[in-house]
Formats: structure tokens, C-alpha cells, sequence
């Protein structure tokens, strides 16, 4: 199920009044993880004995971590856990993925292993980041442990975030099941409020030009070079709009039901530096490799060339983690790259560009603009032939059969709109207040058109595959 | 809340699909879109047609042409709702033929309807030379080969069947439009509030009938192919006749015009050859030009025609802006190119 289905909001009206109507905090608690649970059976009910056994392995290791004498103890506990969660993160996403890269080997071993028929579970990468979370939170004291296994699965499997994140932590989330906020109109209004400005943006933006875009990488060979510039820019329109419209309606839908998840973006393509962009896209992942992956591994306390290897192992374990292949792995290397580069300018400058250099802001503005295009076709192409194919059209502007759609083109007009008012005027999220007239008038605007402009067929989003 | 609903009309009004007006025709026995009616298409394309008299698209007043009458017949790529009216076949044959023999008063006219066949033609055309007894050749442009093929699942409002070796052709009957729908789709259609038929699309019946509350996985719906294998005296046999009684029911010359799928673009490559897309409609094709020439009917393959636009202009001649180019229904190209085969075949046959 996914939040643009009309099968969705029938479901999450249900699930609302039903945890509205509930006298206690126990029954409410239970209440939503019997719909979660639903919510992850619509996709296959087979996978929801995978979610609910693993959780109940860490449920029980972060018992034993919080009863262990010993600080080692602690953390052998922790590392069962790690590798635990790993290991089914391993098998079920990137078994094939180190079958076929180590074909070559296993061959001349006399090998030849077939790829297994392995269905990936939705959202593993995801519930395997938070169960992370847990454990490694618990074994640092920052948290308490969950009393209630229904609680901590209810923490793993919550629907709003379990398939596609948020990623959030055990710390944000565990205190607001003993407390959750009061479910007042002003809530409710802003968690739909942010529910259809996600809405709009998956809906009436990223699936409109999803075709064109999957039509282009597609097709690459036999396309004008203009046509793949507006493919690429629609890509990365696409991505933002279907990724961050998603994370939108997860942060809304929760919200009008008592639980507040952070914010995951913040306009990232108004970013003047590539740091900058990491501080705004997909900001529960870039945190969480900061907290547990970077800083553990020293970050940037052990000298320059140890920084600049954190931070590759990172932004490469990254990239890994979004997808099997080695184009995701290069598009985490890349990134890691632009920041290592960015962090030597800085030091080399000595700190931040002059404020008042529009000029210096907008080269700025465009270099991390290209960079993180130049991801994107990575991140998107099916190999690195295909990259290297759509790169060298583009940047020869190789003549061929033109295509540029008047919609795609119009979704990156008017999604540019509030990016450069944001960079221009006031660099923060656009909010319609509830007591402004604009507001009905705006959101039921966008919900209707979204609604009557609905594709046809199944627009499932990106983060799904991941 | 008035602002909204208004930004709403005026977004709906021009970027929707339209659905136009339809009556029954007594003259013609047949349901027709309704003379001074317009249809705009926004999916594909972005067009409006406008229907005449009679509710030939593009043709104010059919009764006010001069000269003899040429009638093309299709399915949707003749409907065109997708092209203006100045960039239908009809439209442009006139013209054309206005060009190259203006002593020689021709007109031309066409029909089409979405999924229609060679059993469609088959009971429209007495029809219409019942109507225009100066209707003097038919051309009848052929997709796929499929719509001359018995069994077809996707037949509109006529049926070619058959069944244990006998073939047969019927009509689906079409009921006439109440009075009150013919009233309020035009009182809708003048408000440009089309976004109604839109709605009613998506709360109908069928709609929320397809809504899934269940758990997964679904199982994937195996999907029967639309033509059996390819079987030559099979082919032969069907073709020869649905043609034996498309030449019975009229006394005027009747010749088919072939648009291939072709050029398309195919994971990357430009796909000339209709058996590089599918073996088995290549094949039929044989076994259907075989068999026109067995039942004296003419048949012009336009293949060379439509892939030479491509490479020798880079141009498709099917898709548009806001769809892909090498796919869907005919752009203003694929239906000039197709008037001109059928005025240059038309010159070679003048009555």
C-alpha cells in the first residue's frame, strides 16, 4: 500500500479515528501495531514473520545488553546484534549483488554460482537502520530499554515510516509512545497539511514526469543530448519530489495521530555547498551515518587523512546502502569525493565565502547543483555503459531525436519557484498557516488536482526499492 | 473556497481530455457525435476536433463538398482526436488534392472509431453509400492486422467470429443517448466541466470495484495472448473472408492502407522492421497482402514511407510532445503522409 492510493486513505482514515476513539494508551498502542502490521501485509503478509522475528531478536539482545555486568559484555551483545541485522540485511539485499561482482573469481575457482530468487522485504534497510538505533543507543546509556515487546515492534513497524523512512531513532520515538502529543485540531491540520503538500508533490509532479524520465535512461542512445540535460534535471526533480513527497506524508500522517518525526528535507537543492546539501537531503540517513557510522569511526579527530577516510568509508557504505550495484556504490564514492574536496576548500579559505558575493553564491550554488546531477545519473542509470553513454551525449549535445515534454518542463518551472524565493528571501520551509485564508484555498487546490491528474497504472515510489 | 474550485475549472477546462456529445442519427442508423460539438484530447497530443454534419470530424458541412467522394475508414488513428482538424487525413487530402487537380473536384471524408474493425466496415459502409450515394472508393487504413482478424478482444461495436471453422459478423447494438444525458453533456461540455466526467470516471462502479483491501502478494494476472501463433492457412483462410464479404457489401473499389508500428525506438535503437517488434504480425501481413490481392482489393504498405520520414528528417510519425516519439496514434506527419498515398493512389483510380 502505498500513500497516493485511494485504498491508503480509506486505511489511514480507519486507523485515525480508531486510535482517536481508544480510552487507553495501551489499547491505542496495540491498535496501531495490528494496522501496521496490516499496512505491511498488504505488500506480503509472508515478510511480516521476518519483521516481527527479527525485532524480537533485538528486542531480547537489548535486554541482555542492559543486564550485562561487564562493559565488554555490553558490547559483544551489541555486535550479536549488529551482525545479526546484517547478516539478514546481506542475505536478502546483496546476496546476488557479491554473487555476480565475484563471478569472475568464483569462475576460476571452477565455480559457477547460480544468483539466488530471493524477494527483497520492504523497507529492510530501513527497520534494519532503527533496530540499529536501538541496541547501539542502549549500549551508550542514551536510552532506556523498551519494556514492552508490542512497543518495540510498534517502534520498528509504525506504518507512516516503515517502508521508506523516515529513519527514526529509538531516542525521538520511545519516549513519545509513554507521551504522545494530544491529537488537537491544530495538529490534525498541520499533519494534512504536510500530508498534501507531499501528496502533491509525489502525485502531480514526480509520477508526471517519471515517464519521460525512465522513457530517456531508457533510450539514451538515440536521444539528443538536450533531451538528456531535461531527463537528467527532471531525474533529479523526480527524485526530490517523490522522496521528500513520501517522507511529507509519513511526517503528516503521524503527526495527526500524536507522534512527531523530525524533519527529513529542507530544500536540499538550495544548497550553496555540498556539506550544505548533506545537511538537507535525507537528513535522518546522513544523520545517522554521522552518529553511527563517521563519528565512530573516528570523524574528524584523527588527523586529516583519517577524516577524508571516514569519510569515504561512509558516503561509500552510503551509497551501498541504497542500493546493490556498483552505481550506487560510485554515487556514495562520488559524493564522498565532492565533500572531501569541499572540506579542503574550506580549510584552505579558512571558513565560509564572503556573505555579500552573489556572484561567488551562485557559481557556488551551480557547482553543487552539477555535482549532484552528475550523482544522479549514476544513481539512476542501470550500469556505468549506460552512464557513460547519457555523460558523453550530454556533454557533446550529440544531435538525435529530440523529446521535450511541455509538462516536464512546466513541473521544473514551478517547483523552482520556491527554491529560489527560499535561497533569495527567507532559507526555510514554506508553512500556510491555519489561519490564513491561502490555506483551504491552496491545499484543496493541490489534493484535487493531484486527485483528478492521478496517473494511470502503479507509481510506486523510488525509496521502495531500497 | 470559490478560488479554489475556480483555479480548479479553469486548469480542468483546458489541460482534460473532453468526452463530446453524442445522438443517434436516424438517417445514418447509428450513434454520431453531435454536429457543433468539440472534443479536446490533452492526454495525447493537444488538439480539438470539431464535428459537422453527420459528425464527420473536421467537416463543417459534408453535404456542401463538391464533387464525388472519397471515404477513408479506420479505427482510432482515423478518429484522430489527437491532431487539429487542419492536420486530419481528410483534411489534408482535400487539400492536397485542391493542389494537384483542381479540375478534377474530388472530396474526401473519413471515419473512425476507436477499436473499430473490418466488421465495423463492413456494415458502415452501405450505410453511408445509402446516405452519399456520390461516395465512389473506400480506403481503409489498417493498424495492426488484428482488426481484420477474427477473435480480436479488443473489437468495439462489431464483432468477426470465428467459431469451428465458420466465420460470422455481427454488430454490437449501440443504444441512442437519453435525452437528458444528450442535454447535460452539452450543457458540461459548454462549462468546460469536463473534471465531472473525470470524477464519475473514477467513483464509478468499475473503479472502486478494482480497490484491493486484501494481503499480498498479488499474484500476477496471466495475461492470454491476443492472437494465437501464427498459422498461415489459418490466416489465409480468415482474411480471404472477411475481404470476400468487406467486396460484397459495396460495389466501389475498396483498397487498404497499411501504417506499421514502425519506426520505434526499442531499448535504445530505432526498430525499421516489423518483424524486429513482433514475427507474427509480419507474417500476417504477408498472408494479408496475399489475400487482397486474391480478392482484388488494394493494398498500399506505407513501412518505407513512415521510415524514411525518420531518417531522412529524424521525425516519427507517430507520437507527440507529451508522449513518445515511434509510439501511440499518428502525429500531423503520420497523417501526411498517409493523404498522400491516398491522393496519390485516388489519382491513379479518378471515376
Amino acid at each position: 500500500m502505498i500513500f497516493s492510493q485511494f485504498e491508503f486513505l480509506v486505511f489511514f482514515a480507519s486507523v485515525f479515528v480508531g486510535n482517536a476513539l481508544l480510552p487507553t494508551l495501551r489499547l491505542k498502542h496495540l491498535f496501531l501495531l495490528v494496522a501496521s502490521l496490516y499496512f505491511y501485509a498488504y505488500w506480503d503478509w509472508r515478510f511480516c514473520g521476518l519483521l516481527i522475528v527479527s525485532s524480537y531478536g533485538d528486542f531480547l539482545v537489548g535486554q541482555r545488553i542492559v543486564a550485562s555486568q561487564s562493559d565488554r559484555q555490553r558490547k559483544h551483545w551489541m555486535w550479536a546484534s549488529i551482525v545479526l541485522n546484517l547478516g539478514v540485511l546481506g542475505y536478502f539485499k546483496y546476496a546476488n549483488f557479491f554473487i555476480q561482482s565475484a563471478t569472475a573469481a568464483f569462475q576460476a575457482l571452477g565455480w559457477h554460482p547460480q544468483t539466488l530468487s530471493i524477494i527483497l522485504p520492504a523497507g529492510i534497510s530501513f527497520f534494519t537502520f532503527q533496530k540499529f538505533s536501538y541496541t547501539i543507543d542502549l549500549y551508550r546509556r542514551e536510552i532506556s530499554p523498551c519494556k514492552h515487546f508490542t512497543d518495540f515492534l510498534l517502534f520498528i513497524a509504525f506504518f507512516p515510516q516503515l517502508v521508506a523512512g523516515p529513519i527514526v531513532r529509538a531516542s525521538e520515538f520511545l519516549p513519545q509512545l509513554s507521551a504522545p502529543r494530544p491529537i488537537t485540531a491544530i495538529r490534525c491540520f498541520e499533519g494534512l497539511r504536510q500530508f498534501v503538500f507531499g501528496f502533491f508533490k509525489k502525485v502531480f509532479i514526480a509520477d508526471r514526469i517519471a515517464g519521460f524520465v525512465d522513457y530517456a535512461f531508457d533510450n539514451a542512445g538515440v536521444l539528443s543530448g538536450a533531451t538528456l540535460w531535461l531527463a537528467v534535471l527532471a531525474y533529479t526533480l523526480q527524485i526530490y519530489c517523490d522522496f521528500s513527497g513520501y517522507s511529507d506524508m509519513a511526517i503528516g500522517a503521524a503527526r495527526t495521530m500524536g507522534y512527531d518525526f523530525k524533519r527529513n528535507f529542507n530544500l536540499p537543492y538550495v544548497a550553496t555547498n555540498i556539506s550544505d546539501f548533506w545537511r538537507r537531503w535525507h537528513i535522518s540517513l546522513s544523520t545517522w551515518l554521522r552518529d553511527y557510522l563517521y563519528i565512530p569511526l573516528g570523524g574528524n579527530r584523527c588527523g586529516k587523512r583519517r577524516t577524508y577516510v571516514n569519510l569515504m568509508t561512509t558516503m561509500l557504505l552510503g551509497g551501498l546502502w541504497h542500493g546493490a550495484a556498483w552505481t550506487f556504490v560510485f554515487w556514495g564514492g562520488l559524493h564522498g569525493v565532492a565533500l572531501a574536496v569541499h572540506k579542503v576548500w574550506r580549510d584552505a579559505v579558512g571558513g565560509e565565502m564572503p556573505k555579500h558575493s552573489q556572484a561567488l553564491k551562485f557559481a557556488s550554488w551551480m557547482i553543487t547543483m552539477l555535482v549532484v546531477m552528475l550523482g544522479w545519473v549514476f544513481f539512476r542509470a542501470r550500469d556505468f555503459s549506460t552512464t557513460g553513454l547519457i555523460l558523453s551525449r550530454m556533454v557533446t549535445l550529440q544531435e538525435g531525436v529530440s523529446l521535450l515534454p511541455p509538462v516536464v518542463i512546466m513541473a521544473i518551472a514551478l517547483m523552482s519557484v520556491p527554491h529560489v524565493v527560499a535561497a533569495c528571501v527567507v532559507d526555510q520551509r514554506f508553512e500556510l498557516r491555519y489561519d490564513k485564508l491561502l490555506t483551504p484555498v491552496l491545499l484543496f487546490a493541490m489534493f484535487a488536482l493531484a486527485l483528478l491528474f492521478y496517473p494511470e497504472g502503479f507509481a510506486p515510489f523510488i525509496y521502495f526499492q531500497f | 473556497m470559490g478560488i479554489a474550485v475556480g483555479v480548479l475549472w479553469i486548469v480542468t477546462s483546458i489541460c482534460m481530455d473532453s468526452r463530446p456529445e453524442q445522438i443517434f442519427d436516424s438517417s445514418l442508423g447509428r450513434v454520431i457525435f453531435k454536429p457543433g460539438s468539440a472534443r479536446q484530447c490533452r492526454k495525447e497530443g493537444w488538439a480539438t476536433t470539431r464535428y459537422g454534419r453527420y459528425g464527420f470530424p473536421g467537416i463543417p458541412d459534408v453535404t456542401k463538398l463538391i464533387g464525388p467522394k472519397i471515404m477513408i475508414w479506420g479505427d482510432s488513428h482515423v478518429e484522430a482526436q489527437e491532431v487539429t482538424d487542419a492536420d486530419k487525413m481528410a483534411t489534408v487530402a482535400n487539400k492536397l488534392w485542391g493542389e494537384r487537380h483542381p479540375d478534377q473536384p474530388m472530396s474526401f471524408l473519413s471515419w473512425g472509431e476507436s477499436g473499430a474493425n473490418f466488421a465495423n466496415h463492413c456494415f458502415d459502409i452501405p450505410r453511408y453509400e445509402k446516405v452519399f450515394p456520390d461516395l465512389c472508393r473506400h480506403y481503409i487504413v489498417m493498424s495492426f492486422t488484428r482488426r481484420a482478424f477474427p477473435n480480436d478482444p479488443r473489437s468495439a461495436s462489431a464483432l468477426f467470429r470465428e467459431r469451428d471453422g465458420v466465420f460470422s459478423i455481427s454488430e454490437i447494438p449501440t443504444a441512442a443517448p437519453s435525452s437528458r444525458s444528450v442535454l447535460w453533456r452539452g450543457r458540461l461540455a459548454k462549462a468546460g466541466l469536463h473534471v465531472v466526467f473525470k470524477l464519475y470516471a473514477k467513483l464509478s462502479r468499475s473503479a472502486v470495484s478494482n480497490l484491493r483491501f486484501g494481503l499480498g502478494p498479488v499474484k500476477k494476472a496471466v495475461l492470454e495472448p491476443e492472437l494465437p501463433p501464427f498459422d498461415a492457412a489459418y490466416a489465409g483462410t480468415s482474411f480471404g473472408w472477411i475481404l470476400r464479404e468487406l467486396k460484397r457489401r459495396t460495389d466501389q473499389p475498396v483498397c487498404i492502407v497499411y501504417i506499421p508500428e514502425v519506426p520505434r525506438i526499442v531499448q535504445g535503437r530505432i526498430v525499421t522492421e516489423v518483424q524486429m517488434l513482433d514475427p507474427d504480425e509480419a507474417l500476417r501481413l504477408s498472408a494479408f497482402k496475399r489475400a487482397c490481392c486474391s480478392a482484388g482489393i488494394g493494398f498500399v504498405d506505407l513501412t518505407e514511407s513512415f521510415c524514411q520520414a525518420v531518417r531522412q528528417e529524424g521525425l516519427f510519425p507517430r507520437g507527440f510532445m507529451n508522449t513518445r516519439p515511434g509510439e501511440g496514434h499518428l502525429n500531423a506527419l503520420g497523417h501526411r503522409l498517409v493523404s498522400e498515398a491516398i491522393v496519390a493512389d485516388a489519382a491513379e483510380f479518378r471515376p
